[in-house]
């Protein structure tokens, strides 16, 4: 777990927000606090502490005095919103790079996308790689 | 934080407070087999001889002068490393040794004092001569309420400072026994000849402020001897 | 309200006798973080966490602890627990009665709480230090520091003897407490892979001398592999500082340390390297093997 390149902090933020656009935590669901969250991950809890503050400050997550954290109303609007506009630039740019690579046509791909094995679900699990060393 | 009462004394008067209180049941343990034995022995002695040559109870001077030597050279490579370790100062645990050795030395000089007087009581009432040895004279009260618990303090005062030189520099320092050990010596050499009394005050003195110097800065060791 | 000591060493220096074990180690600890000192066996950790717990004298320069000379400073001393390998403990007097003795001379000692670690660690009160098991020794270490409150603790490879599960036993009751009762904690383990995660920031020792002072953040994007073509990765990582490289067939892994910028990336990207994360272990083993400089 937060094995990544990235700072452990990002590593939990970008997880939570893997989490809510995949509907594993929904708009007005708690989410763990900072001190579980540290204690079920054994990690630094001011680490901890600064994911959940990045994504109060993006208001992805709200906090409630005294009894803990939710997933603001409409974050995974929003982050779904935000993923899909990255998707293009950050997703599908590099594979159309390594398609090109590959001597792969614009038909080849339309056909593997209409055909039987082509894939229509959102919320896929394989997104947990870096995004940009992802296709490697 | 809080502090609980006891942490409101300050740190030498606390330590020198628990260690006070560590000697007690040795000394109350120390009188209770010595009156008992001596008391046997006196008896003993007027029952199947003339009575007593000497000064039975005087003989005690070797106990309170060896024993306190060699439980303040064990305090020291027990606790010293455990006491600084839990947080407190080397300054606490010389202050605490030498008070608490201070008080030992008090105590049981002039309980030794007294027991003395008390048997020369008895010895006078059989005719028996109330001496130190077959030869040697025994100091008057007067003079024995000063002497004894001082002979005490060599001793104690002596292994302290032969603790402390043993933790800080290890077996070599067995060369300087001679003099880490004087004071318990001069001490034990009173009960033969008349070592002028000023003479020990002088050592234990040295000693005390040898050991204070000594122990100041210390290094602790990585491993306290106790485990070995 | 305490958050934790500060640690400040300047320029320390600690001999014993001729040889000297620790040169012009120089690092600061913010209050209230865990940080991890790390570095092989006979590195100078251990002389360095004595230093600071007044154990032992300064040579040359200063340490500084919550901003002052803690050698001989009743108040510095009362607030900073060293748990040595070794253990600080009566060998020969009852779990209990060691404890009770802590309960006297650590000014914020928790005795409920050093009663409910010494069940979680399930040691026997009755037995005599001596008669424990390494890893039972070990776990009294750990009580006596966790319970000792103290704004500066100091755990020195508190882990050795311990099996895994009660390794994570105490890895949680510190997570657990440090986040009741903010302070400062210093851990030194070989198992640099089971705490990395824990630490706010890293000190590496070699041979008596701080290699490194960070962030654990930092540190851990400071390093990196890169895996792809030989000739593609060692063009890529001419400028770079190496500390490894490893051959799998035609493919060359190199760990690399030092900032990775977007333009090596994108160049990495572009020649079809894949770059990966170097954990902490791996990081301090390549930085601190013998022949590296």
């Amino acid at each position: 777990m937060f094995d990544g390149r990235d700072p452990i902090y990002v590593q939990i933020a970008d997880q939570l927000r893997r989490d809510i656009v995949a509907g594993r935590l929904q708009d007005g669901d708690q989410v763990m606090s900072t001190t579980q969250y540290a204690q079920t991950y054994r990690i630094n809890p001011a680490t901890a502490a600064k994911a959940f503050t990045e994504l109060v400050d993006e208001g992805v997550l709200y906090k409630q005095r005294g009894i803990g954290m939710f997933v603001a109303e409409g974050a995974r609007e929003r982050l779904r919103a935000e993923r899909r506009r990255a998707f293009y630039a950050e997703r599908l740019d590099p594979l159309l790079d390594e398609a090109r690579y590959l001597g792969l046509s614009t038909d080849d791909l339309v056909r593997y996308l209409t055909g039987p094995t082509g894939s229509d679900s959102t919320g896929d699990d394989h997104a947990i790689n870096d995004p940009i060393e992802g296709q490697s | 934080m809080i502090d609980s009462e006891a942490h409101r004394a300050p740190q030498w008067l606390r330590v020198t407070g628990r260690m006070s209180r560590g000697l007690v049941p040795n000394t109350l343990w120390f009188w209770s087999v010595c009156l008992l034995l001596g008391a046997a022995a006196i008896w003993i002695l007027q029952r199947f001889t003339d009575g007593p040559a000497f000064s039975i109870m005087s003989l005690l001077r070797y106990g309170l002068i060896w024993y306190p030597f060699s439980a303040a050279l064990i305090l020291v490579s027990l606790m010293l490393g455990i006491h600084v370790a839990a947080g407190q100062t080397r300054r606490s645990f010389l202050i605490a040794s030498l008070l608490s050795w201070a008080g030992y030395a008090i105590v049981n000089g002039l309980l030794l004092a007294a027991v003395i007087a008390i048997e020369g009581q008895v010895y006078d009432d059989y005719g028996w001569a109330h001496r130190s040895t077959s030869e040697g004279v025994l100091p008057g009260l007067a003079l024995s309420l000063g002497a004894y618990p001082l002979i005490v303090l060599a001793g104690a005062v002596s292994g302290l400072l032969v603790g402390l030189s043993y933790y800080r520099f290890g077996p070599w320092i067995t060369l300087a026994l001679p003099l880490t050990c004087a004071p318990a010596v001069l001490a034990t050499a009173l009960v033969a000849s008349p070592v002028p009394i000023a003479g020990i005050a002088v050592a234990t003195t040295l000693a005390a402020g040898v050991a204070v110097l000594l122990g100041r800065r210390i290094p602790i060791r990585t491993t306290n001897p106790a485990w070995t | 309200m305490t958050t934790g000591f500060s640690v400040t060493v300047r320029d320390l220096n600690v001999r014993y006798g001729r040889t000297s074990a620790v040169q012009d180690a120089t690092f600061d600890l913010e209050p209230g973080g865990i940080y991890g000192l790390l570095g092989r066996n006979g590195s100078g950790k251990t002389t360095v966490m004595s230093t600071i717990a007044s154990l032992r004298p300064a040579s040359g320069g200063e340490v500084r602890v919550d901003g002052e000379d803690p050698f001989e400073n009743e108040r510095v001393m009362a607030g900073v627990c060293l748990v040595r390998e070794a253990g600080d403990i009566s060998p020969d007097i009852k779990v209990r009665a060691n404890l009770d003795y802590f309960a006297h001379t650590w000014p914020t000692w928790d005795a409920d709480y050093a009663d409910e670690l010494v069940d979680v660690f399930e040691l026997d009160r009755k037995k005599a230090p001596r008669h424990l098991s390494r890893g039972q020794r070990s776990a009294l270490g750990a009580v006596v520091g966790l319970a000792s409150g103290a704004p500066l603790t100091m755990f020195d490879e508190v882990h050795l003897g311990m099996d895994a599960p009660t390794r994570y036993a105490f890895y949680d009751a510190l997570l657990a407490d440090v986040i009741d009762h903010p302070r400062t904690v210093i851990l030194s383990s070989h198992l640099i892979s089971e705490v990395e995660k824990l630490f706010d920031g890293v000190v590496i020792l070699d041979r008596g001398s701080v290699l490194l002072a960070e962030e654990a953040d930092r540190l851990r994007g400071r390093g990196a592999t890169f895996t792809g073509e030989r000739e593609a990765v060692d063009a890529l990582t001419a400028d770079l500082t190496v500390l490894a490289t490893r051959e799998l067939g035609r493919v060359r892994e190199a760990t690399v340390y030092g900032e990775i910028d977007a333009a090596t990336t994108a160049k990495a990207h572009a020649a079809d390297i894949a770059i990966g994360a170097v954990g902490l272990q791996d990081l301090f083993v390549h930085l601190t093997r013998k022949e590296s400089t």
